[in-house]
């Protein structure tokens, strides 16, 4: 099983283009991967532009995180999910810093041999990342 | 005595005005003892100790875990990736 988990405050569009391979392929073209796998899963967490239980109105969201913990978090439910669901590739960016609402501040990556174990290894991730991914956010109410 | 380093994040870090502060212990001191030190002399982290998860390092400890000197100890509020 291949991993990548990335923190990062840069663009996701920008850490795409530098990643390895087989990662450099465009989400429809898994070329590197062609054969292995018959379920290929994005998954983009959105920021919206309502916050909290009162849907206070935000323009941004600054994410900050405690980066080696985070990064060890990440790098560890990756392998977990990954095994458990049979997992054949696992990517991971989570964004640090200001993000704008709009944007992307998640994306997590599956490719598995059927849908079934890509569609629950990326909601058993997600889920665990909620739980235990030391990242926290700070609204910025308009 | 051991001396930890204690990193605060979130909203524990912004009711310190400080992302760490240091603690010293008596050996053989565990994460427990810890959280009673810093419930009895910083007041203003102690109504956040009851949701914060303690880490020694990048792992998540138990109250019973003991801590050594120099250990890079981190209070975790609940996280909100995603």
């Amino acid at each position: 099983m291949e991993t990548l988990a990335i923190l990062t405050e840069l663009q996701i569009e920008e850490i795409l283009r530098q990643l390895p391979e087989p990662w450099t392929g465009q989400p429809d073209d898994p070329s590197t991967l062609s054969g292995r796998i018959g379920a290929w899963l994005d998954f983009y967490g959105i920021v919206r532009d309502l916050e909290g239980p009162e849907n206070a109105t935000i323009d941004a969201i600054e994410y900050e995180a405690h980066p080696k913990m985070a990064q060890y978090q990440l790098d560890r439910l990756l392998q977990e999910v990954g095994q458990e669901h049979g997992v054949e590739a696992f990517l991971v960016i989570h964004r640090t810093g200001v993000v704008p609402v709009g944007e992307a501040s998640l994306l997590v990556r599956v490719c598995s041999k059927h849908r079934g174990s890509a569609l629950d290894a990326c909601a058993d991730f997600i889920n665990a990342l909620k739980r235990d991914v030391p990242i926290w956010k700070h609204p910025r109410f308009v | 005595m051991l001396t930890v380093q204690v990193s605060l994040f979130a909203q524990v870090r912004l009711a310190m005005g400080q992302s760490d502060i240091e603690v010293t212990l008596p050996e053989g001191a565990t994460v427990d003892d810890l959280s009673s030190h810093l419930r009895e002399h910083f007041p203003k982290i102690a109504p956040y100790l009851s949701s914060c998860r303690v880490a020694v390092g990048v792992e998540y400890a138990s109250p019973s875990t003991a801590l050594a000197d120099g250990d890079d100890i981190a209070l975790i509020p609940p996280v909100q990736g995603g």
